[in-house]
C-alpha cells in the first residue's frame, strides 16, 4: 500500500510542477507584445499619470490612485517589466481556474496553453497584458465574478486569491466596480423567476455566491474609498464620474441641445461657451473646463445640468436611444489603435522613476513608431465574427449543456455590460471594448475540452481528411 | 415564425458592423446630394432618382441617422433570408443563411455596402430579388407581396438598377425561346409567366419614379435631364475635373485624353475589387453640410468617426475579400468539373451575369465613381456557393433543429 501510496504523491506533485510551469509558460506567452515592442506598452499621458499618482502619493481628481500603487510597489521602484509580469500571472492564473474547476476535462493544460497562444498573437490578450493601464484588470474582474458564480469545489486558497484579485480589480479602475455590481444584480434579479432559478441550480449557480460578489465589489469600493481617504482625497471610490458623464452628453449633442433651450432661465457658467464646445471636451486645452477653473470647480455645475438632463423627458429619451447607440458603436470596436508615440509626460515619468531603464523605453518599437496591430486586429475580427456565429447558433439551437449555455451568456453580459457603462459615461473609444473582447472563446475552449477533447477532435479531423 | 424574425433583426444589426466599427454610418461624396434632395424634396441631378432621397428622409424618421443604414440592412437581411430559405436544399438553410452573413461581414464588404449611406446596397438587393421572381419555386403568396415590394421600392433607387432587371429578363426571355421543352428535374429554370411579372414590375417602377419626380415638380421621367448644368459629354471620367475646376471650358479640354483611357478604365473598373478606402469627408463638403443641416444633434458623433478622422482603412478586409473571391471560384470551377451542383451553378451564372450588367451599366451612366462599384456587389458571388454546401451530405445530416 505504501510503495502505491508514494507513487500517487509522486504524480501528484509531478502534476503540480506540471500545472505551475504551465501558468509561467503562459504568462511568458502572455508578455509577447511587451517582448516584440522590447518595453512595455504605454498609453497616450495616462501611463504617465498613473505613474506619478504612484510615486507621489497623490489622490488625482479623476482616476482612482490603486493602479498608481500597483505600479509603485511591484516595480520594486526598479523596472516596469515587473508590472507587465505581475499582470501576465495574474491573467494566466485566473485563466488556468477557469480550465481547472469549470471544465471537468483531465488533461487541460494543452488546451489551457493552446486558448492563450491564440489570446495572445490573434487577439488582444497579450496587448492587454503588456500594457502599462488597468485596462488588464477588466477582463480579470469578470472573470473572478464569473468564476465565484460557476466554480464549485473552490479550494479555500484559491477562494482567497480570487476574492482578493476581485478586491483589487475592483478598485484599479473607475468602471470595475460597475461592471462587477452589474453583473451580480443581473445574476441576483435571475433568482426571482423560476424558470431561471432551475437553470442556475443545474448550473450549480448559488445565491450565497451571487451575494459574495455583490459583498466583494462593495468592500472593494470601501476600501478603495479608504485608501483615498489615507492619502488625502475623500472618502470617495470612483472620481469624476459626473464631469465623464457630462462629457459624453457634450459627445451625444444633447448639451448643445439643452443650453440652447435653458441659457436664457438658468444661468450657468457653460452658457458664455455654448457656441463653441468642442468635442474633446474633457482634455481639449479651449474647452470650458479648463477655461473656468477645472474639474473639481466646475463638478457641482455639470452635476447640476447631468441631473437636469437625465430627469427632463425628452432630453432623456434622446440619452437612451443614444445610449443604446453608443453600446453598440462600443461593442464593436475592439481594435487596438491606441498605439501612438508615448507623450512628454511618460517619458518624464520612466527618466524620473526609472532611470536605468530610460535608453530601453527610448528605442522600444512604440516610441520609434514601428508597432503596427493590422493583422492581429483582422484575425480578431475572424475570430470574433467566428464566436458569436457560433454562439447565435448555440443559442437558436439550444446545443451544449445549460451550463455553458449560462456561461457563454455571462461572457456575453459582461461584453455587454461593459460596453454599455463605458460608452455611456464615458465615450466609445476602441480601448474600452479591446480589454475585454479576448473573453469571447473561453466558453467554447472550455466546451471543446470537456466534451470533445483533444484527441477526439484529432481523431474527427483524420477522418474528415481520410474521407 | 419568431425565431426567424430575431434571425433577421440580428442579421441586421451585424450588416451593421461597420458602421458601428466606424462610430457613425459610412459617407460618401454623394451622400449630401440625396438627403438635401430627401428633405428639400427635389429631384437630384444626372442619374439619380429622387427614391433613395425620401427613403433616407422617411427611414430616418427626419432625424435618426442610424435607422438608414439599420433599413438597408434589414431589407437586405430578409432578401437574403428569403434567398436561402427558397434555394438553399435541406432544413438547415437557416445555419447557412447566418453563415453567409457572417462570411460576408467580416471577409467582404457587405457590412461596408450595407453600413454606407448610398443606394448601392440596392442594386445587390434588386438582383437578389429579382433572382427570386425569376426562380424561386412555391414562393407563398406573402412572401410574393414582400419581394415585389422590395423589388419595386430597390430598383427604383437608381436608374441603373431599372436598366439592370430588364436587361436580365431580356436575356431569360431569349433564353426561354431556346431552352429545352423537359428539363431535368429539380434545375432551377423560368418561364415566360415570371418573366412577364418581372417586366410588369420595372414598368410599375418606372411609372412610381415618374410619378414622384412629377409630385416633385419635376418632368414626368424617371430621370431629371432637363435641368442639369453639368457637362453630359464625357461624364464618366470629365465630372471630377468638372468639380474640380467648376469650370465647364476646362472639363471639356481634358475629355479628349479622357476618351482615350476611359476603355481602358472600364475593364480596370471591372475587375477592380477591392474596396477603396473611404475618403475623409472635409467640412466644407456637400455631405458635411447635409448632415450639419438636417442631422444637427448628430454632428459631434460625425466629427469623431473614424473616416472623419482619417483612419478608416479596409488592407486586411481586401485581402480577405480576394481570397474569398478565389476561394468562391474553385467551388464552381470544381463542381463544373465533377458535375455536381447543376441548379446552383444556374444560379452563379445567374448572379455574375447579373453583377456583370449592373457594373457595365453604371460605369456608363456613372461619374467616374466606378471605383465602388464591384466592392459595392462582389459579396453576392458566395451566394451560389452556400447553395452548393447545402448540397452537402454533411451539413444535410446536421440536426440542428
Amino acid at each position: 500500500m505504501k510503495p502505491f501510496l508514494n507513487t500517487v504523491k509522486q504524480n501528484i506533485s509531478k502534476i503540480r510542477l506540471m500545472h505551475f510551469f504551465a501558468i509561467l509558460f503562459s504568462a511568458f506567452i502572455l508578455c509577447f507584445i511587451a517582448i516584440y515592442n522590447s518595453y512595455p506598452l504605454t498609453f497616450n499621458n495616462d501611463t504617465g499619470a498613473y505613474i506619478e499618482t504612484g510615486f507621489n502619493r497623490v489622490v488625482s481628481f479623476d482616476r482612482p490612485i490603486l493602479y498608481g500603487l500597483f505600479i509603485f510597489y511591484l516595480s520594486f521602484k526598479e523596472s516596469l517589466w515587473l508590472i507587465v509580469i505581475a499582470q501576465s500571472l495574474i491573467v494566466s492564473i485566473i485563466i488556468y481556474y477557469y480550465f481547472r474547476y469549470i471544465a471537468s476535462g483531465a488533461n487541460f493544460i494543452t488546451c489551457y496553453i493552446g486558448f492563450i497562444a491564440i489570446i495572445s498573437f490573434f487577439m488582444a490578450g497579450s496587448f492587454e497584458a503588456s500594457w502599462l493601464m488597468p485596462d488588464v484588470f477588466t477582463p480579470v474582474s469578470i472573470l473572478c465574478v464569473g468564476l465565484l458564480f460557476f466554480a464549485n469545489d473552490l479550494k479555500s486558497r484559491d477562494l482567497i486569491i480570487i476574492s482578493a484579485l476581485a478586491v483589487l480589480s475592483n478598485g484599479v479602475h473607475n468602471s470595475h466596480f460597475y461592471i462587477s455590481l452589474c453583473l451580480g444584480f443581473l445574476f441576483l434579479s435571475g433568482f426571482i423567476f423560476k424558470q431561471i432559478r432551475k437553470v442556475y441550480a443545474f448550473s450549480g449557480i448559488k445565491i450565497r455566491r451571487v451575494f459574495f460578489v455583490i459583498f466583494l465589489a462593495i468592500f472593494g469600493n470601501l476600501l478603495l474609498s479608504s485608501i483615498h481617504y489615507l492619502y488625502g482625497g475623500g472618502f470617495k471610490g470612483a472620481r469624476g464620474g459626473s464631469v465623464f458623464l457630462m462629457s459624453n452628453l457634450v459627445e451625444m449633442g444633447i448639451v448643445d441641445t439643452y443650453l440652447a433651450e435653458n441659457c436664457s432661465q438658468k444661468h450657468y457658467q457653460l452658457c458664455a461657451y455654448k457656441d463653441s464646445i468642442p468635442n474633446n471636451f474633457l482634455w481639449a486645452e479651449n474647452s470650458p473646463i479648463n477655461k473656468t477653473g477645472g474639474w473639481i470647480k466646475n463638478e457641482a455645475e455639470y452635476s447640476a445640468i447631468v441631473k437636469d438632463i437625465l430627469t427632463t423627458p425628452k432630453y432623456l429619451g434622446t440619452f437612451i436611444y443614444q445610449s443604446c447607440i453608443y453600446t453598440f458603436k462600443q461593442f464593436f470596436n475592439y481594435d487596438m489603435v491606441d498605439i501612438a508615440l508615448p507623450s512628454e509626460r511618460i517619458d518624464m515619468a520612466v527618466a524620473d522613476y526609472y532611470q536605468s531603464e530610460y535608453l530601453s523605453y527610448l528605442n522600444a518599437r512604440q516610441s520609434t513608431n514601428r508597432m503596427n496591430f493590422g493583422l492581429i486586429n483582422f484575425t480578431q475580427n475572424l475570430i470574433v465574427g467566428l464566436c458569436l456565429f457560433i454562439y447565435l447558433l448555440v443559442f437558436l439551437f439550444r446545443k451544449m449543456t445549460l451550463k455553458y449555455r449560462l456561461l457563454i451568456l455571462f461572457i456575453l453580459f459582461g461584453l455587454i455590460i461593459n460596453a454599455w457603462i463605458c460608452s455611456t459615461f464615458s465615450c466609445v473609444s476602441p480601448r474600452y471594448q479591446t480589454r475585454v473582447i479576448w473573453l469571447l472563446p473561453l466558453p467554447l475552449f472550455l466546451y471543446i475540452l470537456e466534451n470533445l477533447g483533444y484527441s477526439a477532435i484529432l481523431q474527427r479531423i483524420k477522418s474528415v481528411m481520410i474521407r | 415564425m419568431y425565431k426567424n424574425i430575431v434571425i433577421i433583426i440580428l442579421g441586421a444589426i451585424m450588416l451593421c458592423f461597420a458602421g458601428f466599427n466606424n462610430k457613425f454610418p459610412l459617407l460618401t461624396t454623394d451622400t449630401g446630394l440625396f438627403i438635401n434632395s430627401g428633405f428639400n424634396r427635389n429631384v437630384p441631378l444626372h442619374n439619380h432618382t429622387a427614391m433613395y432621397g425620401l427613403f433616407i428622409a422617411h427611414s430616418s424618421w427626419g432625424k435618426l441617422i442610424w435607422l438608414i443604414i439599420f433599413t438597408q440592412a434589414l431589407v437586405l437581411s430578409i432578401t437574403l433570408f428569403y434567398c436561402f430559405r427558397y434555394f438553399a436544399q435541406g432544413d438547415n438553410y437557416l445555419v447557412l443563411y447566418l453563415a453567409y452573413l457572417f462570411f460576408t461581414t467580416f471577409c467582404m464588404s457587405a457590412s461596408v455596402t450595407s453600413s454606407t449611406i448610398d443606394p448601392g446596397v440596392f442594386a445587390s438587393i434588386t438582383i437578389l430579388c429579382t433572382g427570386l421572381l425569376l426562380f424561386a419555386q412555391n414562393l407563398s403568396q406573402r412572401d410574393f407581396i414582400v419581394i415585389t415590394i422590395i423589388t419595386v421600392f430597390s430598383s427604383g433607387m437608381a436608374i441603373s438598377n431599372i436598366f439592370t432587371v430588364i436587361l436580365i429578363t431580356i436575356i431569360y426571355s431569349i433564353r426561354l425561346i431556346f431552352q429545352k421543352k423537359h428539363l431535368p428535374s429539380g434545375r432551377v429554370h423560368t418561364n415566360i409567366k415570371r418573366v412577364i411579372i418581372t417586366l410588369f414590375l420595372v414598368f410599375t417602377t418606372c411609372l412610381l419614379i415618374s410619378a414622384v419626380h412629377f409630385s416633385l415638380g419635376g418632368d414626368f421621367n424617371i430621370i431629371n435631364l432637363t435641368k442639369s448644368p453639368a457637362p453630359i459629354k464625357g461624364e464618366i471620367i470629365n465630372m471630377q475635373r468638372y468639380k474640380e475646376t467648376g469650370s465647364k471650358t476646362a472639363s471639356e479640354r481634358s475629355f479628349k485624353v479622357a476618351e482615350k483611357k476611359s476603355m481602358n478604365s472600364f475593364f480596370n473598373s471591372i475587375v477592380d475589387i477591392k474596396i477603396t478606402n473611404y475618403d475623409r469627408t472635409g467640412e466644407q463638403s456637400e455631405t458635411f453640410q447635409a448632415i450639419y443641416r438636417w442631422y444637427n444633434t448628430d454632428i459631434r458623433e460625425c466629427l469623431i468617426a473614424r473616416q472623419f478622422q482619417g483612419w478608416l482603412t479596409f488592407t486586411y478586409l481586401n485581402y480577405a475579400e480576394i481570397i474569398s473571391i478565389l476561394a468562391c471560384a474553385c467551388v464552381i470551377i470544381i463542381s463544373t468539373i465533377k458535375k455536381t451542383g447543376t441548379n446552383h451553378r444556374n444560379l452563379f451564372f445567374f448572379i455574375f451575369q447579373a453583377m456583370l450588367i449592373q457594373v457595365s451599366i453604371n460605369l456608363i451612366l456613372s461619374e467616374n465613381k466606378s471605383y465602388r462599384l464591384v466592392s459595392q456587389i462582389i459579396w453576392l458571388l458566395p451566394v451560389p456557393v452556400f447553395f452548393y454546401l447545402s448540397d452537402n451530405e454533411f451539413i444535410k445530416k446536421m440536426k440542428l433543429n
